[in-house]
């Protein structure tokens, strides 16, 4: 039987190890493409640094109503 | 080709002066891919900022909220951030000079490393202190780079699995015993799984309330620079990167100070 191990990442992120350095580019790239598909909604925030959020200035309820 | 190589290798044309950090830094580590922004510790020299802004100039970036890419911030702890469309993609490329929970042993250790490096990232020790911040994803990536850790003391300091943590005891009572002075979680070993995975979990909360108090003291002290930063940004619109920094920093020298106390490390 095996034994149990605790589990951080999935088996398919592990597998990163096994591919070439031209294997992970071509698998890195194509991942960050497809990630784009979120940049509306992070458009303001941050995943690194001392900044959490981007200040915008509240929209003008007059706009938002025309 | 990865636009996050280009770039480092790039910030690093004749001499060292960029480690890629964060998640572009565990791809090369070849744990996972997660994360889509860029961030690198600088050399804390004028020359690293000039050739940095001038790089991204040449890539049509402009600055995003933050702090201008110069050293008398950046010293203080603060970061600064900048964006660029690319190949239908949108990078964002993120600096500091002096990350959380590095200290300057630590940062002389990095750039000692980075020297052997074509394209330098961070080593799995101060991945990991980095990676100590306030989001629960972050400490997977603990996890699985202690596991990659070679010296037996990192791993028994960083591991996250309470199962590890239990065999590397059996195998090396006397060094964990003694490893807890610095890890005071490694006491509840000897009480077995259950309480140490209790210890692990109030560990992680404790570094997840260290990180959000260290982020409002930055957010406290830029509460000023925030508010004209919309009508800054407008002002920006158009210009040269050159131009955009230099305008930067006149408004940053009013309103942001350079250095927060408690900020870092």
């Amino acid at each position: 039987m095996n034994e149990l191990r605790d589990e951080f990442l999935s088996e398919e992120d592990l597998d990163l190890r096994s591919l070439t350095d031209e294997e992970l580019e071509a698998v890195w790239t194509a991942w960050l493409y497809q990630a784009q598909a979120t940049n509306e909604e992070d458009r303001y925030t941050y995943s690194h640094g001392v900044f959490v959020r981007e200040p915008v200035e509240e929209a003008d309820p007059q706009d938002s109503a025309r | 080709m990865s636009i996050y190589l280009d770039l480092t290798r790039a910030f690093n044309h004749g001499r060292t002066r960029a480690v890629l950090a964060g998640g572009q830094a565990v791809v090369l580590h070849r744990l996972a891919i997660m994360s889509k922004d860029g961030d690198w510790i600088l050399r804390e020299e004028s020359e690293t900022m000039e050739h940095v802004l001038s790089l991204l100039g040449t890539y049509g970036a402009h600055y995003r909220f933050g702090a201008p890419l110069d050293v008398r911030w950046l010293a203080g702890g603060w970061s600064s951030h900048l964006e660029f469309p690319w190949q239908q993609m949108r990078v964002r490329t993120d600096f500091v000079t002096r990350p959380p929970r590095l200290d300057e042993e630590a940062l002389r250790r990095v750039w000692r490393n980075a020297a052997d490096q074509e394209v330098p990232f961070l080593g799995a020790i101060e991945l990991a202190d980095m990676k100590k911040t306030n989001r629960e994803k972050d400490y997977v990536v603990i996890g699985e780079l202690a596991r990659r850790m070679a010296d037996l003391d990192s791993q028994i300091l960083y591991s996250r699995s309470a199962r590890d943590l239990i065999a590397l005891a059996e195998q090396h009572p006397d060094r964990v015993a003694r490893l807890a002075g610095r890890r005071p979680a490694l006491e509840a070993v000897e009480h077995g799984r259950e309480a140490l995975e209790a210890a692990l979990d109030a560990e992680r909360r404790q570094l997840i309330r260290a990180n959000e108090e260290r982020l409002a003291r930055y957010l406290d002290a830029a509460k000023p620079w925030a508010a004209v930063w919309p009508e800054l940004s407008r002002q920006m619109e158009g210009l040269r990167l050159s131009e955009a920094h230099q305008l930067m920093v006149r408004r940053a020298d009013e309103l942001l100070p350079f250095a927060v106390p408690g900020g870092w490390p």
